[in-house]
């Protein structure tokens, strides 16, 4: 009977030890070159003005995506529950469908598209258009297609939390006291989907530290790009470089779904309802 | 069915305690259903009645004392083995079978062939009202059909034993007393020992052959459910079944007009039925009408003194009269109670010094069952 | 309100086909108020005003490109010059280093998600088993975690982990059983870092609302655990298994960043690289580079497709 409980645990150990290894080996090789300890191939972060470029870059865009996603994600799904909700299923179609288009083909599309601009010739508008988007100090192109590959998990995220809430009593109830539709949202809507819209930018930000097949695609260097140009003459510093970034990225989306089931109107009555249990027993045993 | 059945076909729990880790959930329990007997076990959430129900099924193993039925012992036989009925709370079809695929399952699984499967399926199906619903899924069905088919499943096995664990508490009222009523019939009808679990004390009286009330793990009463209303046999039975008003009285009181006046102190306190319970519009009375609530055939009034009990509330009374009388005891109206029955319990004085004592003792041992005892007793303690 | 509204439209449109050199005489409704206050009011509506910029993103950065791309692929260059509709991109697809490509990246994708799919569900099945709302709750973050993994970071730790100078590599002596990270087997084990999560991640939900009630009804009806598990378990868990294996094998025909950093440019063929790489090089190469990208999303949106109707299929019996 123990061993048969036991042996269930096996089967999770392999998988985490799986995990865990690479990751493990990739520290050892990064800060024990040779056998001692030594942080030496972090030196490259001061001393490549390159990556310092790249992480610029990959910052900007960054900011941009979230602020972008934002913008304009949750007013428009936050008007399809209100006014729309027949086209709720419309907008969950479009938003989905970069999940199933592998990104490696939305860059085929996007050069397919930026090629045929640039082949208007040289001064014209689309030829304008396509050296504005692909500018490399403010790639604006990854901008937009990041924005598309955030959204099939961001509009679940807060799709679900809109869900959750009584929006249209929200609304009503509180034009009724008084408020304005876009008041009501930014004090009574936005606040109960906070899990959700942090969800929302924590992915995003993973997404932008991460994402490779399209900056590499488009040749912007962002810091994942330089990472695999550094790799064949300094191996050491792009493992290095790409262990921050791996446990950069591993965080965020640790933050990203931990927010999002702790901020949850749920997750907050359910710890609540702990606290008022935890008082409740700690009286009776005084008592 | 099975092969060791004797005649009786009685359900005994021996001397049966359950703890879970430190805590104790039931202590020393003898039950006895006697066979083709309905015996409903109520009480509060807690008190143990689904653990004591869980054992007989085998789910659970008590930690003391033996689980019988028919006189053959199955304390350690798991619950695949014991042929015993068992219908849930909720959500317990399986939801990837049709209706019929579900009341076939226990003959499937006995190896019984496909056309008498096939046919006591459709025959208890059609006893529980739900022939044209044999090719639906559970999905499909209001909750009160699919615990109608959680039923059907239970006794198409012809077991002679079956438990059901709040079977209707899921359920909107209407739909409730339609299926109480349907499983009472069916349960005369075949005769099968039957062990019912609620909290719903109506329910409880209304389906019962013994209502056995059960508090922190300790029967308190158990008979038939005439005597469990009219006689209750303790302070916690008294409130918990039926409504009632508390009152102090003197320990002469006999019956007739009864000064208002807080439990406590050397006076006894009386247990009245709303029924035993008359409000005398007078002009110096001790009380004030609060409210009527007109429920059709009966009409209820609650009354308020200037008295409080220990905890500072008013001292409130209830009675239920007929809409004629009603017309007299306005909200507001001054009113005296009479006693005109002997009250359904009377604690003296003495009797409760008594028990406050205990209570104290117990809470001292600070078990989790005494701290549930001393908080329903604060208000008669203090 | 409408009047302010609907004033500043008539100019506006007037500039642009004024622009267009189109004669107002032609459509004089076009300057009338009547035909534009109620289009002016409709975009001013909040619930259009608020969906606007999202439906520019999609339309810009998601739409046009997908169909650019369709179209591109489709599109025949004559010798003369002129274009026409043809499959003649697609034909070159089918022979050499694409169909190889296409071969190759089926097969991947094929053994890699079986192989997630088996250790994944016996992975969750253990986990549910254990029953610790402590311990889902912790897997359910980190799968989610790990199922997003991907790109030069993975590529890099398993370099460094089993490439041919790696660390277990050289411990477990895996050169002497012909083992090589550059190759099918390679990507097969990188692949599982995200694979499993991801099967785990889909089917431990189904495994631990498998109700207690169900079991316990099992055997109130004198079912045994393996009966369970025939009848009941494992026909409810099924979509689940089946949904989390397809989704396993979009993730890992779709992965390119990984594959891309670990193996590079012709190593060996896989869709997403043969597509980066022809995007690398001019002249007719984009136009096949549009055919393998549209044969891509085909095979994507079918599995998704697939996917969409067992989760429909398990949803039906779990409310």
């Amino acid at each position: 009977m123990d061993a048969l409980k036991h042996s269930r645990w096996v089967p999770v150990a392999a998988v985490a030890l799986y995990v865990a290894i690479p990751v493990l080996c990739s520290i050892y090789y990064a800060v024990f070159p040779g056998g001692e300890f030594s942080l030496r191939a972090y030196s490259v972060i001061t001393e490549d003005a390159s990556l310092a470029a790249a992480a610029t870059r990959t910052l900007t865009i960054t900011v941009l995506t979230v602020i972008t996603l934002v913008v304009t994600l949750v007013p428009a799904l936050v008007a399809v529950h209100l006014w729309a909700p027949k086209l709720r299923p419309i907008l969950e179609i479009l938003c989905t469908l970069p999940l199933v288009v592998p990104p490696i083909a939305i860059a085929a599309g996007v050069m397919a598209l930026l090629g045929m601009a640039a082949r208007q010739g040289r001064g014209s508008v689309p030829n304008a258009i396509s050296q504005f988007l692909q500018n490399p100090d403010l790639p604006l192109i990854l901008v937009g297609t990041y924005v598309v590959l955030c959204l099939p998990f961001t509009f679940r995220s807060i799709d679900a939390g809109l869900r959750t809430i009584p929006l249209k009593a929200m609304v009503e109830g509180s034009a009724i006291l008084g408020s304005s539709t876009f008041g009501t949202i930014f004090r009574v809507v936005i606040p109960n989907i906070r899990g959700s819209m942090l969800f929302s930018v924590f992915f995003a930000v993973a997404l932008c530290f991460g994402e490779y097949s399209l900056a590499a695609t488009l040749s912007q260097q962002t810091i994942p790009v330089w990472l695999d140009d550094v790799s064949s003459n300094n191996f050491r510093a792009s493992v290095a470089i790409a262990v921050l970034l791996n446990m950069t990225t591993w965080g965020l989306l640790l933050v990203a779904t931990l927010s999002a089931g702790r901020f949850a109107p749920a997750g907050r009555a359910a710890r609540a309802e702990k606290k008022l249990q935890k008082k409740t027993t700690q009286k009776a045993l005084a008592s | 069915m099975n092969a060791t059945t004797p005649a009786s076909n009685e359900v005994t729990l021996e001397g049966v305690s359950k703890a879970f880790g430190p805590t104790t959930v039931l202590q020393d329990l003898d039950l006895t259903i006697g066979a083709g007997e309905l015996v409903t076990v109520l009480g509060p959430s807690g008190c143990g009645k689904t653990t004591a129900l869980r054992i007989l099924a085998g789910f659970e193993k008590p930690t003391d004392g033996r689980v019988l039925v028919g006189g053959r012992e199955l304390t350690q036989v798991p619950p695949n083995r014991r042929g015993i009925g068992m219908v849930f709370q909720a959500y317990s079809l399986f939801p990837n079978m049709t209706v019929q695929d579900n009341v076939e399952y226990g003959l499937r699984v006995r190896k019984v062939d496909r056309e008498k499967r096939r046919r006591t399926a459709q025959d208890m199906l059609e006893m529980c009202g739900l022939g044209e619903f044999a090719l639906r899924f559970p999905a499909q069905l209001s909750g009160g059909q699919q615990q109608r088919v959680a039923l059907a499943r239970a006794l198409a096995t012809q077991p002679e034993v079956v438990l059901l664990d709040e079977p209707l508490s899921a359920l909107d009222a209407i739909v409730r007393v339609q299926i109480r009523e349907e499983i009472r019939r069916l349960q005369q009808q075949l005769g099968i020992t039957t062990m019912f679990v609620t909290h719903d004390q109506e329910e409880a009286l209304a389906i019962a052959d013994r209502v056995a009330v059960l508090r922190g793990g300790v029967i308190e009463q158990i008979d038939v459910p005439r005597a469990v209303y009219q006689n209750p046999a303790t302070e916690f039975v008294a409130r918990f079944v039926g409504s009632v008003t508390e009152l102090g009285a003197a320990a002469d009181y006999q019956g007739g007009r009864l000064p208002v006046r807080a439990p406590g102190g050397d006076l006894d306190t009386l247990f009245i039925r709303p029924e035993d319970l008359t409000l005398v519009p007078e002009p110096d009375g001790d009380c004030t009408v609060v409210s009527q609530i007109y429920t059709g055939e009966r009409t209820t009034i609650r009354a308020s003194s200037q008295e409080r009990d220990a905890e500072g509330n008013p001292l409130e009374l209830i009675t239920s009269v007929s809409a004629a009388e009603a017309a007299d005891l306005t909200p507001g109206t001054r009113v005296s109670p009479y006693v005109m029955s002997s009250p359904a319990l009377r604690v003296t004085a003495a009797e409760r010094h008594v028990a406050e004592r205990e209570a104290a003792l117990e809470a001292g041992e600070g078990g989790l069952r005494a701290a549930g005892a001393a908080s329903v007793q604060a208000g008669a303690a203090r | 309100m409408t009047q302010a509204g609907a004033a500043p439209a008539p100019t506006q449109s007037g500039a642009e086909q004024g622009g267009a050199a189109a004669s107002p005489a032609q459509r004089p409704s076009l300057f009338s108020r009547a035909r534009w206050q109620g289009v002016g009011s409709a975009l001013r509506s909040p619930a259009t005003l608020s969906l606007l910029p999202l439906s520019l993103v999609l339309l810009l950065f998601f739409i046009v490109p997908i169909v650019g791309m369709a179209i591109i692929a489709f599109t025949v260059t004559a010798e003369d010059g002129s274009t026409g509709v043809g499959l003649d991109n697609f034909m070159a697809l089918t022979s050499g280093s694409h169909s190889a490509a296409i071969v190759n990246s089926v097969q991947v994708s094929l053994v890699g998600s079986t192989i997630a799919a088996v250790i994944g569900t016996l992975t969750s099945f253990c986990i549910s088993q254990i029953r610790s709302e402590k311990l889902d709750s912790v897997v359910a973050v980190f799968t989610s975690v790990l199922a997003n993994d991907g790109g030069a970071p993975l590529a890099f730790s398993f370099i460094v982990t089993l490439g041919n100078a790696g660390v277990v590599y050289g411990l477990l002596n895996l050169g002497d059983t012909g083992f090589s990270l550059y190759s099918w087997q390679g990507l097969v084990v990188m692949y599982q870092y995200f694979l499993i999560p991801t099967m785990i991640m889909v089917t431990l939900p189904t495994f631990v609302g498998l109700r207690k009630e169900w079991r316990e009804a099992n055997a109130a009806l004198g079912g045994s655990a393996p009966t369970f598990w025939h009848r009941v378990g494992l026909p409810i868990a099924m979509p689940a298994l089946l949904g989390g294996w397809i989704l396993c094998f979009g993730a890992a025909f779709a992965t390119h960043a990984s594959a891309a950093v670990l193996i590079g440019a012709g190593g060996y063929p896989l869709i997403p690289l043969n597509i980066g790489a022809l995007l690398g090089q001019a002249g007719d190469s984009q136009q096949v580079a549009m055919a393998l990208g549209v044969t891509m999303v085909a095979i994507a949106v079918i599995t998704l497709f697939a996917f969409n109707r067992l989760q429909r299929r398990s949803a039906r019996w779990m409310h």
